[in-house]
């Protein structure tokens, strides 16, 4: 994770030939934003997280006969982005206890909940159980707690099984659920069977993420697809619904990226196709074809999210390259491990370009926006936005050195609404004892 | 075991005897049958002849025939009971009568049998005409004999029956009309009484207004033209054959035909004509020294029904083709089951596609869709901005319906099929290939031509079969086509580009503003429509046809058991026998209706029935719709009785139910289920009487039903009993 920096030479790709500046967002201005709120400032377009939503319901709904999206919780929680998720039809997806009762005070049935993860606990399954909420089995020690619960709770779990499996993608991901090539899953499925206290509702599986090829999930459908058949045929239990996780690639630009990620990442309908398309050719029996349930969250919401920072000091490198310093860093921007992020100003700016490498605030030499990125000069004062940042940014940051800053979101109206206060010394300080 | 089938028969073989006598009237009432038996035995010989007529005739027809529901409803016993009592009128107790009266029986019976076989299969009833011709029969025989009483003596005598001489005052107050009226009542059981006349009326009341407003009706037009004529040129007192026309005013307006100002017209138009049957028959007749009696309102009426039933266009008037027990339920379901069930005897046609395409085009469209070709459609599938097209527009994959899986639309053989057309560049047009790439499926008469599909994207081939929402290919823009859209027709033929066919599309939902609502038949031009994503979930809790019974208990009514059942035809009903309530129910797999009620009203099964009378079986959106009840259903009262009269010719108050389903999140299958429905009564417009429901199931199973109306409450809740298959 920890490379050397060097900012002064440009790579092989070039420098970008000319940015335009980002003036506002949602046609509310940056500046007026970081007056308001201050910077750092995380910024959510209400109106972009609708059209994503609607746009990939779109995709898939026209090729298939039911189709359910749950929102994956751990991506964004925040109350507001949820619940626009939920205005829109989403479920919830959550992976642990606190994201489960998130979804409950967001108002979510309690059966259109989706309980996923590795590391549920008793409580969590028996509020889970309590509310009939679908429970993806990881593990086999949780298959037992669960048939356990079931005895005492007197009740009938409403239970899928997490499958992992190859879809022609590196690395296999083989760590969550039951393998479907080495006949974990089927094993774990005809103990599900012959315990009988629970109802097997769906398949799920999950290959990676930020899938660049759509191939994969047309290979990943197709095995669900034919596993979903076999259990039919074997014990008679037609399946209600075959989730396929997530993992669709966002418009970000992943580091080992030649091109950007707009680019070369394929769109909602080049997915959908695959899996439109795969299980269409399933041998499904009359009114027997299972819903397809998506936990897309990365693709839905980061593109929605912003952040606004100032920019603290201008500085040069030993070597005399320029390093740029901005009140946000990887406290915040956890994604900045992995993306390149697009960085724009906030305003109008001269012609001159340098390559600059883009530090954070905090007193670690790891606190690197972008390594080098091409910008303008810029003084002291002066706004950049990051672009395509939310997704998990907002569920990831650290309260480090720093507290965590205002998230706004500007509304489909136009109006602009505090989503999230700053944290005050209080609320960090309260939760310590001498 | 034993004991409980006689006990069954004997209740049936009651019930047959009494429905003898109210088919008189074309009515199905019992207790009008028991009066109109009491009736008949103002003249206590002619009466016991005509029971014991009718007792022969039934049990000869239930253990000859193998058809017991139509015996149960008199089908065979009316025939009877005319001829009883003609023989009790016509001759004194003795040998000879006890003799005719099995004989006659027996001929009735033959002849109907015989008329039943020739006439039923051209839809037509045999009314009188075993009575008549028996009758005739017996009459050629006693006037070799002393033994006739003698016709026109009978009248003097019988009239004087001994309730009627407490009433021959009320003669005097009536007006001459009304008299008439009521004499010509009584004269179809042979008797010239007002007092009986009086009490066939009232029971003729009861039973329909409409009935009664058409006889008086008939009656009163025949008395008209009779006063008209001064009755002179006539010569036979009117009231002998003033019967005829309250009976064929009866059949040929309310009963055989759906009561409307055409049929109250035609009731008047056959006045004259009757007139003149009935005496000139008569006059034929006498040469046998036979009477006339009935022959005009059988003659007249099956002549205007043969009629009706040849006409392939029968214009306003329509014969009544499911004959309900009153005029007023025949017409009430026919005005509104016609429209509700329409989709039940047709093939089912669903849009060819997964989710919501906008009609780009529609029937006589602005551009394409016009003459030969004007019911057809084009889809196209907006974006956000509602444009049809990301980014510019000027690549095919910018559409957003280019690509999409196209759906059979109903099940069928695939006829041919091309997919060789490549597809062209947006705002370029093939004209020389038109169809482009497309998929002609067939399905008995009917075809559909699905066209201007994407190049290599068929999947199906010719002679291949299809299922209804199988993908057969992807939208594209091949052919006349500027924009990628999908075109869709409905002909009749299996040439590519023939004459399109007008025909309904099966229920979908169109979305309206954030609503989503229930539609079936022709989407208009921007309509944004959508098939109805089917929840399995729902369409068991619904699926009564698995159930054995169910018990439903309230406070209110009590705990009942519906068993689930299906009629000879076919169709399933929940039926409550210690009520005697019934509900008709279908479940199509998209809707669940329950098509009609009857029986006692202070019942669960009433209130489910308003309850569930049409439920979408979709949980996926959130959706409302609306439908009408017949006014069957209303609620009685004064203003029920207005309705009834009028009726046939002006509605006022209409019973409307309204369903609507829950959020907005997507389902896949919810263990419970609510749904809130409504029922209301308005009168002119104005709302006088409403009832909500909250209906909920759990795990496919319906749990419960509250009530609310007003202020009052109560909660219907429900037990299911499956069939459990035992291997004997």
């Amino acid at each position: 994770m920890i490379k050397p920096i060097n900012a002064t030479m440009p790579g092989k790709s070039g420098t970008d030939a000319y940015i335009s500046p980002m003036l506002d967002i949602d046609g509310v201005s940056v500046h007026s934003l970081a007056e308001r709120f201050g910077t750092p400032l995380f910024v959510v377009s209400e109106k972009q997280l609708r059209r994503n939503i609607r746009m990939a319901k779109r995709a898939f709904s026209t090729r298939l006969p039911k189709v359910v999206f749950a929102w994956s919780y751990k991506t964004n929680y925040l109350d507001a982005v949820c619940r626009a998720f939920h205005q829109e039809g989403s479920w919830a997806e959550v992976v642990s206890g606190f994201e489960y009762d998130k979804a409950l005070s967001n108002g979510v049935p309690g059966d259109h909940i989706v309980f996923n993860g590795p590391s549920k606990n008793r409580e969590d399954l028996e509020k889970a159980l309590k509310n009939s909420s679908l429970i993806h089995i990881d593990n086999l020690d949780e298959l037992y707690m669960l048939v356990e619960l079931a005895g005492e709770l007197q009740c009938r779990p409403q239970v899928a099984v997490r499958v992992n499996l190859n879809a022609g993608t590196l690395p296999v991901w083989d760590r969550f659920g039951f393998n479907l090539e080495n006949g974990q899953a089927l094993d774990a499925v005809s103990k599900i069977m012959s315990f009988g206290c629970m109802d097997l509702r769906g398949l799920h599986c999950h290959i990676g993420t930020f899938i660049l090829s759509s191939k994969a999930y047309g290979i990943a459908a197709q095995k669900l697809a034919d596993f979903a058949c076999d259990i039919r045929r074997l014990f008679g239990v037609a399946v209600e619904y075959i989730d396929m996780g997530g993992g669709f690639a966002s418009k970000n630009t992943l580091k080992a990226s030649y091109l950007v990620g707009a680019d070369i990442c394929p769109s909602m309908d080049d997915y959908a196709e695959e899996i439109a398309d795969a299980f269409h050719k399933a041998p499904f029996g009359k009114g027997e074809f299972p819903a397809l349930l998506l936990e897309t969250g990365r693709a839905l919401v980061d593109d929605a999210g912003f952040l606004i920072a100032s920019v603290l000091t201008n500085k040069r490198s030993a070597q005399g390259g320029r390093y740029t310093v901005m009140d946000a860093g990887v406290n915040l921007l956890f994604t900045s491990f992995w993306y390149n992020h697009k960085i724009s100003p906030a305003q109008l700016y001269s012609q001159h370009f340098e390559n600059t490498t883009l530090y954070g605030p905090l007193c670690m030499n790891i606190d690197v926006v972008r390594e080098q990125v091409s910008l303008p000069l810029l003084n002291k004062g002066d706004l950049l936005v990051v672009h395509n940042v939310g997704a998990y940014n907002m569920t990831q940051w650290m309260q480090f050195i720093t507290l965590r800053p205002n998230i706004v979101m500007i509304e489909e109206n136009g109006g602009t609404k505090l989503i999230r206060e700053a944290e005050k010394f209080d609320d960090v300080t309260r939760l310590e004892r001498l | 075991m034993n004991k409980a089938i006689v006990g069954l028969v004997r209740m049936d073989f009651v019930t047959s005897i009494l429905k003898s006598y109210s088919s008189v009237f074309f009515s199905q009432s019992r207790l009008f049958g028991a009066l109109l038996l009491a009736v008949s035995f103002s003249s206590p010989l002619s009466g016991a002849c005509g029971l014991v007529c009718c007792v022969i005739v039934n049990l000869l027809s239930w253990f000859m025939l193998d058809c017991k529901p139509k015996v149960v409803s008199g089908f065979y016993g009316f025939n009877a009971v005319f001829a009883g009592i003609a023989l009790g009128v016509f001759l004194p107790f003795g040998k000879v009568l006890v003799w005719l009266v099995l004989a006659s029986s027996l001929l009735v019976f033959l002849i109907e049998v015989w008329l039943e076989s020739r006439m039923s299969g051209r839809g037509l009833p045999f009314l009188v005409f075993p009575f008549l011709i028996t009758l005739w029969t017996v009459l050629l025989l006693l006037q070799q004999t002393d033994s006739l009483v003698g016709f026109g003596m009978t009248f003097s005598e019988s009239s004087a029956s001994v309730l009627g001489r407490f009433f021959s005052g009320l003669a005097e107050v009536l007006p001459n009309f009304a008299e008439e009226y009521l004499k010509s009542l009584s004269f179809i059981f042979f008797q010239v009484d007002v007092f009986c006349g009086l009490l066939i009326a009232c029971g003729l009341l009861c039973f329909s207004r409409i009935a009664s407003f058409f006889s008086l009706f008939g009656f009163a037009v025949a008395y008209l033209f009779y006063s008209f004529f001064d009755g002179g040129f006539f010569n036979v007192p009117f009231a002998y054959v003033g019967f005829n026309f309250i009976l064929t005013s009866v059949a040929v307006g309310c009963y055989f035909v759906i009561p409307s100002w055409r049929s109250l017209a035609w009731c008047a138009a056959l006045v004259p004509l009757q007139f003149l049957v009935i005496y000139s028959s008569s006059r034929l007749f006498s040469y046998l020294y036979l009477p006339t009696f009935s022959f005009t309102f059988c003659l007249v009426s099956v002549l205007f029904l043969q009629m009706l039933r040849l006409k392939e266009r029968t214009g306003g008037l329509l014969l009544a083709d499911d004959i309900m027990n009153t005029p007023e339920e025949t017409l009430y379901e026919a005005k509104v089951s016609k429209k509700r069930l329409a989709d039940l005897s047709r093939l089912c046609v669903s849009l060819p596609f997964y989710g919501e395409w906008r009609v780009m085009q529609g029937h006589d469209g602005q551009f394409t869709h016009k003459d030969a070709w004007r019911y057809a459609w084009d889809f196209v599938i907006d974006g956000e901005s509602g444009l049809q097209y990301d980014e510019d527009g000027s690549k095919l994959s910018d559409y957003y319906c280019f690509g999409k899986p196209v759906t059979a639309p109903f099940d069928a053989v695939v006829e041919s099929v091309v997919e060789s057309v490549a597809d062209n560049e947006p705002g370029c047009d093939n004209l020389l290939q038109n169809w482009g790439n497309y998929v002609l499926l067939r399905n008995g008469e009917l075809y559909s031509l699905i066209c201007h599909l994407k190049r290599g994207s068929v999947k199906c081939v010719a002679g291949q079969t299809v299922l209804r929402g199988e993908v057969i290919g992807l939208c594209g823009n091949s052919g006349h086509s500027l924009y990628p859209h999908l075109h869709f027709q409905i002909q009749k033929s299996p040439f590519v580009g023939d004459v399109t066919l007008k025909y309904p599309l099966d229920g979908y939902l169109k979305r309206v503003g954030e609503d989503v609502r229930f539609q079936s038949g022709y989407p208009a031009e921007n309509d944004v429509v959508r098939n109805i994503p089917i929840a399995e979930n729902l369409c068991k809790v619904y699926n009564f046809a698995d159930l054995k019974s169910i018990m439903a208990s309230s406070e209110k009514f009590g705990s009942e058991r519906w068993l689930v059942r299906a009629d000879r035809y076919g169709a399933r009903y929940l039926d409550c026998e210690e009520k005697g309530a019934k509900a008709w129910f279908v479940n199509d797999g998209k809707t669940f209706r329950f098509v009609r009620f009857e029986g006692c009203r202070r019942s669960n099964l009433y209130y489910f029935f308003l309850s569930s009378y049409k439920i979408l079986l979709c949980d996926e959106v959130q959706w409302t719709m609306e439908d009408e009840f017949s006014l069957s259903v209303q609620k009685r009262g004064v203003v029920a009785v207005l309705q009834d009269l009028t009726a046939p010719f002006f509605v006022f108050k209409k019973l409307r139910f309204y369903a609507e389903k829950g959020n907005n999140m997507a389902k896949i299958a919810e263990k419970s289920i609510t749904l809130r429905t409504e029922f209301r009564q308005s009168v002119f417009g104005r709302a006088i009487d409403s009832l909500t429901f909250d209906i909920s199931a759990d795990n496919s199973v319906i749990s419960s039903v509250k009530v609310v109306s007003g202020t009052e409450s109560f909660v219907i809740s429900f037990v299911e009993e499956r069939f459990v298959y035992e291997i004997k």
